[in-house]
């Protein structure tokens, strides 16, 4: 069936080596968006020093830049977009609402309000609900774990204190059926860790202006599309508040479009997956 | 009076162990005379240089010599397998009893009753022993290795030399030791024989053992000493007693019940008498009226005519004193009497075999009882010229000078024997020939079952060559049923067995040439006991005795008359049980340096866990929620969370163990009640659960608090000991400890840490249950507590503050030698010592009014009488006391003595009142009352437990109600060792020490408060009263370094002083290590150094062959257990560390710890050496579960692979 839907991906995708395929495709591109970052985005990418593309104020414009130009090369044309995390704002690029290098700049912002706040850990559980994982978190106490991505109904990402996660992790552990492990991320995202970052970014958005949407754009905090008018607060938001990625899915389904509809952009296949686990959880 | 049979014996001499040859060698008239055996010349050299080397005598450089005499060459051989002796006990036996146990057990076996079933258990014991002062057994092993004291007990306790045997071979007849010295074997053959006239016992076993270390020098000589270690009594040339070594033992019987019996009979006790010289011109000198009063009395006791004698034993020691009084005595006594010229020979067995000091008596019997069998006067040995100082011709009495048939007197063969102790006990016993029985026994005919049996096959097949050299004589002889009687019913029946139905001397000398044992089966029914009889089918019995099985012969004893053949039995499996003295080298390293008394306190240190463990969610939990707090709810729904089993129990006004809401009141028996229900329930980990909340602010909420924490524990632990149950018993507190910043001071819960000091101790007295001690602060989440639960550490505590780690390290801290305030001991100053009037108090006072001039108040429960009436006090206990009072007195410091109870807050308050009008005000306090611990927790009573806390919780307190009150410069509370290093029975004593050690974290700033802990007082206080003030793993407290350290401490800052020295010397000292606290690097170094030292200095002077020495740390025992032969090196370590500590040379993979012989003190010691080796630790209890190598190696294996 016909593509209908383009799924980004988010930080967690990155990958040395990542942009090889692109990076000649669109030299100028490339070259303006390395001057405006300020660093070399080829030699970050392609050869990853000092590892700083697991440091999230490298991660989020350098994903972000490499799927752009990735869609920008193979993208059919669709009518729904979704972007985890990070990925949203290039559902927003190819929806629209804004250009190339704005879309670049807000993530520079984003990332950078971000890196800031970066303390703490996060860590995939597969294998519990969200409601499940939380009661375990309120049960042992962890009152600086949250849960930040329901990713499908038994594979949640938790953000908090690095040493209340390994607690948790080993104990969520225990349960062989539970599977755990911390991510390659460098702060505890979308948890109240972030508010810093919201505050922040909500002034630095409010000056600007956006256009509408031109695609049906999911938004990771309400699981619903984005509108003109909600376009700053779900993106400000979006930072310290949980990804509804299981939600924003169903939302799709329930439309009637079927999984094989969907297609990633990029080379991993992370939201690939999880979408086959969402699929048969109601088959 | 009765006659007495003597139907037994055996001897064990050097070189002569069998009667025969114990006949061949008095027939012969032969010495045992040689030299002292060199193995055993070094052992004694080593020890006794080692010896001078500690004494403050010098003694001349010479060259160690030894008497020549009759020694045995073998007395450290020995089977303590077949006595139920585990080696180490056999090594640290005294060689006297090792040799009775022997001895004994022959004798009874040539009487022909070894076989205990058929045994009448009213058998008597009586030994002749006399003690060995300065060279008993007991200095030997204490100079070896004075923490063998324990194992060693019973083995050198002189009533065992008799109560042992009865206790080995079951006979519950009168079980006795006399010390007479020389005479002392004689006199218990006398006390026997009127014990079997008197009816106290049916049957009778006699004996006595001699072993001696004949140093030759100056200051050992007693006098009587031959010149060359013959003895030749009677002779012109004899000039003293040769030493001999050996012993005997008889078997008594009534000749009645001997004759009815069917026993063998080789002479008969007619009676004796007993006298004492009195007063003679000196202590040691015989004296010929009292030997002559003797024999009288003895021939009246005997009811015979002196003039039917025609022998007499002679005491015969060949001093040139002895001989001629005893002949006197002889001569006084048979003066008024009709004899024949020469009718009386003389001889004495010392001239074959040396003096045997308290075995002599019995080694006279049996020469005496041997001449009456064989009917033979013997010639006396090494007699050449008769003293002529005797004058025996014109006397009844002449030397025996050449063995011929004995001829009798008036029919008679009658003997008397003789014997004179050293302290002027003498002894005659009158002796006669047995009489003819007749020769009639029912025959039996048809076939018989022969049956043949050893505890080993090493032993069997050395019997089966006695078989046939047995056989192979007598096969003449008609006796195939007494033969197979005899085996069946008088030989005891062991593990190798062999049986067959024969039918003529042929046959079973063909059966006995090639017999082959088969092990008696291990099954319960082959112990089935089976009613012998006559009408039995021989078969029938063959393949019940193959079997294992056991015969009871009640029937059989009953209606026959039993044949009675002396059938050869089979020999001990003897091995070298030689405790060996370690080399002449200082046992101390060289540059060894001892300590001295310092000061060590207990720190805390950041100890996080290795990683996040969850609680086993396959046992069973149970929350004992003392206080109804928030946390014990929380951790039983965190626990319950992760799939555990948790039953919670509230402490409420119901007793409810079965409904949903379980609770129990503050009552003992409901904790007993809740004990049952955990056992019941299998539960095995237990948690008790108290908080902080505010600490108390008046005596009724402490008592409270009291009650209901530490109450509460303690009923707890003392219902699961008793229980026997097998469990883990955390204690959770609140602010027990203190950790230095980490805590506001005033948040410090004393209560809490009494009840840490209770849990220490409950592992210490029992294996079943281990405790772990969890101190948290409120903030500390749930989850917290439940990973502790789930860590498997060896620390016995950890410490929260937040959620942050600590454990214990026990560490040195000086404040010995530094001053660090002002604080000081005032001129005119006020003292208060309670506990006062003891010797430590008043030491104390001493030493203050060394300082200066100060008043000095002590109290104590009772107090003193008044001063005005010290002038009629007599007691020594209380006059001592008034000494040291008048002594401090005379410094110029005023002293009184109140009589006040620690514990009565009015007593205390009113004492205080009373300071205060006298002196204005109370300067420092001593707080020195108390009495320790003395139980265990499962027999405390709540009353003891009480009278133990009560003066140091609550009389803590309440000193502390008045320190305001009377401007205290300090306060020093007299805590203890128990509180950090407890010992079994110290379980209240450690609680109340704790609460003080946390009193003083808690209070000690402006006004001094401290807690010192002390280590036992050598010279003075309760561990001299209690006598264990002997160094263990810390070496006692010389007062005056004592007094030091507490006047440094009054003027220094530390909340708490452990005051105390490790004894680093002693073995024991590896315990610390496994107590569950860590110790500081540079203690753990010295430990280990020491270790490395002691295993240094042992390997250089072990043998390898025969039994490893006590201390052997590399010694190699040998494995068996599996068919390959192959073991794994963790199976190795561990059965050396088994084998060094009991002592064992074999050791097969599946034995059983406890039914090795281990106890407490060798599992700690195994569990020691085995954490040095290996990163896995263990520890008792888990030793106890394992409880073989096999599993112990498997254990420790499998936990190093999954780490």
């Amino acid at each position: 069936m016909a593509t209908k839907v383009l799924m980004f991906p988010g930080q967690g995708a990155q990958y040395k080596g990542m942009g090889k395929e692109v990076f000649n495709l669109y030299p100028d591109l490339t070259q303006e968006a390395s001057a405006r970052l300020g660093f070399d985005l080829v030699d970050l990418c392609l050869n990853n020093r000092d590892n700083l593309l697991d440091r999230t104020d490298y991660t989020q414009p350098a994903l972000y830049f490499v799927n752009a130009l990735s869609a920008l090369q193979k993208a059919p044309d669709v009518p729904y977009c979704i972007g985890h995390s990070l990925g949203e704002y290039n559902a927003l690029l190819y929806a629209g609402v804004f250009d190339l290098f704005t879309g670049l700049e807000l993530v520079k912002k984003r990332a950078t309000l971000m890196h800031q706040c970066a303390q703490g850990a996060m860590a995939v559980v597969q294998g519990k609900s969200p409601s499940e994982l939380q009661n375990q978190i309120e049960i042992f106490g962890f009152n600086n774990i949250h849960v930040a991505n329901a990713n499908s109904a038994t594979q949640v990402v938790v953000s908090g204190d690095r040493e209340q996660l390994a607690q948790l992790l080993a104990v969520l552990t225990k349960n062989t059926k539970t599977k755990a492990f911390l991510l390659k991320t460098s702060g505890a995202f979308h948890s109240p860790y972030m508010k810093p970052a919201v505050a922040a970014f909500n002034d630095y958005l409010s000056d600007r202006t956006f256009n509408a949407p031109e695609k049906i754009v999911i938004s990771n905090f309400t699981a619903s599309p984005y509108t003109a008018l909600n376009l700053k607060e779900n993106l400000a938001n979006q930072i310290a508040g949980r990804v509804r990625w299981h939600d924003s899915i169903n939302y799709l389904l329930n439309t009637g479009l079927e999984p094989d509809q969907f297609q990633e952009v990029g080379n991993t296949e992370f939201l690939t997956k999880l979408l086959a686990d969402i699929a048969l959880e109601t088959a | 009076m009765k006659d007495i049979a003597i139907i037994g014996m055996a001897v064990d001499l050097p070189n002569t162990k069998s009667l025969e040859a114990f006949w061949k060698l008095i027939s012969e008239a032969n010495t045992l005379v040689g030299e002292f055996p060199e193995k055993r010349q070094e052992q004694a050299i080593k020890h006794m240089r080692y010896r001078r080397s500690r004494s403050a005598h010098s003694f001349k450089q010479e060259r160690e010599s030894f008497h020549n005499g009759c020694f045995l060459n073998d007395a450290e051989m020995f089977d303590y397998r077949f006595f139920n002796i585990t080696p180490k006990q056999a090594q640290t036996m005294d060689p006297h009893q090792r040799l009775l146990l022997k001895t004994f057990y022959r004798a009874i076996d040539d009487a022909g009753y070894a076989n205990k079933h058929f045994r009448d258990a009213e058998t008597g014991v009586f030994v002749g022993f006399a003690s060995n002062p300065g060279n008993d057994y007991t200095t030997y092993i204490n100079d070896v290795d004075p923490t063998l004291g324990q194992v060693a007990l019973t083995g050198n306790v002189p009533c065992m030399l008799a109560n042992r045997i009865s206790h080995f071979l079951d006979l519950h007849g009168p079980s006795t030791i006399v010390d007479s010295a020389c005479s002392a074997s004689l006199v218990a053959t006398l006390n026997a024989v009127k014990a079997i006239q008197a009816g106290d016992c049916r049957m009778a076993m006699v004996g006595g053992a001699r072993l001696c270390t004949p140093i030759a020098d100056q200051s050992s000589k007693i006098g009587i000493e031959s010149s060359d270690g013959k003895t030749r009594t009677f002779d012109a040339r004899a000039d003293g007693t040769g030493l001999g070594e050996g012993s005997g033992a008889v078997v008594l019987k009534s000749l009645d019940d001997a004759i009815a019996d069917g026993d063998n009979i080789y002479a008969v006790l007619k009676g004796g008498a007993i006298n004492h010289d009195g007063f003679t011109e000196s202590l040691t000198t015989p004296d010929a009226g009292a030997q002559s009063k003797l024999l009288e009395k003895a021939w009246a006791n005997a009811g015979i005519k002196p003039t039917d004698i025609s022998y007499i034993e002679a005491h015969g020691t060949a001093t040139k004193v002895g001989d001629p009084i005893e002949i006197n005595g002889l001569k006084k006594a048979t003066s008024a009497y009709d004899f024949h010229q020469h009718q009386v020979a003389l001889g004495t067995v010392k001239t074959n075999i040396g003096h045997l000091f308290e075995a002599s008596g019995i080694l006279s019997v049996i020469k005496v009882a041997l001449m009456l069998q064989h009917k033979s006067l013997v010639k006396t040995a090494n007699f050449v010229t008769e003293n002529p100082l005797l004058n025996l011709d014109s006397s009844p009495f002449f030397i025996s000078k050449e063995t011929r048939d004995w001829t009798p007197v008036n029919s008679k063969y009658l003997a008397g024997i003789s014997a004179f102790g050293l302290g002027g006990t003498n002894c005659h016993v009158l002796i006669e020939a047995a009489p003819q029985t007749s020769s009639e026994t029912e025959h039996y005919t048809g076939p018989h079952l022969f049956t043949c049996s050893a505890p080993s096959l090493q032993s069997f097949e050395r019997l089966k060559q006695d078989w046939i050299d047995y056989l192979s004589t007598r096969l003449a002889d008609d006796n195939l049923a007494a033969i197979c009687q005899t085996q069946l019913l008088r030989r005891q029946h062991h593990a190798f067995r062999t049986a067959k139905v024969v039918s003529s001397m042929e046959e079973l000398m063909a059966f006995v040439s090639h017999m082959s044992p088969t092990q008696r089966p291990n099954q319960p029914e082959a112990h089935d006991v089976f009613e012998l009889s006559n009408s039995m089918n021989v078969s029938t019995i063959q393949e019940h005795y193959l079997a294992g099985g056991l015969f009871s012969y009640e029937k059989a004893k009953q209606h026959e008359r039993h044949l009675y053949v002396k059938t050869p039995s089979p020999s001990f499996d003897e091995v070298d049980c030689l405790l060996r003295f370690p080399d002449d080298i200082s046992l101390l390293p060289p540059n060894f340096e001892r300590d001295g008394l310092v000061t060590f306190c207990t720190r805390y240190h950041e100890k996080p866990l290795p990683g996040v463990n969850l609680p086993d969610s396959s046992l069973k939990y149970l929350i004992l929620d003392i206080e109804g707090s928030a946390k014990a709810q929380e951790l039983s729904t965190i626990l319950s969370a992760t799939g555990c089993d948790v039953t919670r129990v509230e402490v409420g006004n119901t007793c409810d163990i079965t409904g949903d809401n379980k609770s129990v009141r503050l009552v003992e028996t409901d904790f007993s009640d809740l004990a049952t229900f955990v056992k019941q329930e299998g539960i095995s980990q237990i948690i008790h659960v108290t908080h902080s909340g505010e600490s108390a602010d008046n005596t009724e909420a402490l008592n409270a608090d009291v009650n209901r924490k530490l109450n509460s524990l303690f009923w707890l632990a003392k219902a699961l000991i008793t229980q026997s149950h097998k469990c883990r018993l955390t204690v959770l507190t609140e602010n027990a400890r203190y950790i230095e910043h980490k805590m506001a001071k005033d948040t410090i819960n004393e209560v809490n840490a009494s009840l840490i000091g209770l849990g220490i101790v409950i592992p210490r007295e029992t294996p079943f249950i281990s405790v772990k001690s969890i101190d948290i602060e409120p903030s500390t989440p749930a989850r917290t507590i439940l990973f502790e639960l789930g860590a498997n550490t060896t620390q016995r505590m950890a410490v929260y503050r937040g959620d942050i780690r600590y454990t214990e390290v026990f560490e040195y801290n000086d404040v010995i030698s530094s001053k660090y305030s002002d604080c000081d001991i005032r001129e005119g100053g006020t003292y208060l010592i309670t506990g006062g009037t003891g010797d430590l108090g008043l030491a104390v006072a001493q030493m203050l009014a060394e300082k200066s001039c100060v008043n000095i108040v002590l109290t104590s429960r009772r107090g003193l009488p008044a001063e005005a009436d010290w002038s009629d006090i007599h007691e020594e206990e209380i006059l001592s006391k008034i000494a040291k009072i008048r002594s401090v007195q005379a410094l110029g410091s005023k002293v009184l003595v109140k009589a006040v109870d620690a514990s009565d807050r009015d007593s205390v308050r009113q004492l205080c009142q009373e300071m205060i009008g006298s002196f204005g005000k109370i300067d420092g306090i001593f707080h020195a009352a108390g009495i320790p611990g003395t139980g265990l927790i499962s027999n405390r009573s709540q009353k003891q437990f009480d009278d133990v806390i009560q003066p140091k919780i609550q009389g803590t307190y309440f000193l502390s109600e008045l320190i305001e009150e009377v401007s205290l410069d300090f306060l020093v509370l007299f805590s203890s060792v128990a509180a950090v290093f407890p010992t079994a029975g110290q379980s209240d004593y450690s609680a109340a020490n704790s609460y003080m050690d946390a009193f003083a974290a808690k209070h000690n700033g402006k006004v001094r408060i401290v807690s010192m802990q002390w280590c036992a007082w050598k010279e003075i206080g309760m561990a001299v009263a209690y006598n264990t003030q002997h160094d263990l793993t810390f070496k006692s407290i010389p007062t005056e370094q004592g007094l030091d350290c507490l006047y440094n401490a009054i003027r220094h800052t530390p909340n708490h002083i452990f005051v105390g020295e490790v004894n680093y010397t002693d073995k024991i000292v590896d315990i610390l290590k496994n107590l569950g606290i860590d110790l500081s690097a540079d203690i753990l170094e010295k430990i280990d150094h020491r270790t490395t030292m002691r295993t240094n200095l042992t390997a250089l002077t072990a043998e390898t062959e025969d039994l490893p020495t006590h201390s052997q740390s590399n010694c190699q025992c040998t494995l068996t257990g599996r068919s390959d032969g192959d073991y794994t090196a963790m199976e190795i370590v561990v059965a050396n560390s088994w084998a060094e500590s009991l002592g064992y040379e074999e050791i097969d993979l599946d034995d059983e710890f406890l039914q090795l012989g281990g106890e407490s003190i060798t599992a700690l010691s195994i569990v020691s050496a085995i954490n040095n080796e290996s990163s896995v630790k263990i520890d008792v209890a888990l030793l106890l579960e394992l409880s073989s190598v096999r599993n112990i190696a498997a254990y420790l294996t499998e936990e190093l692979e999954v780490a």
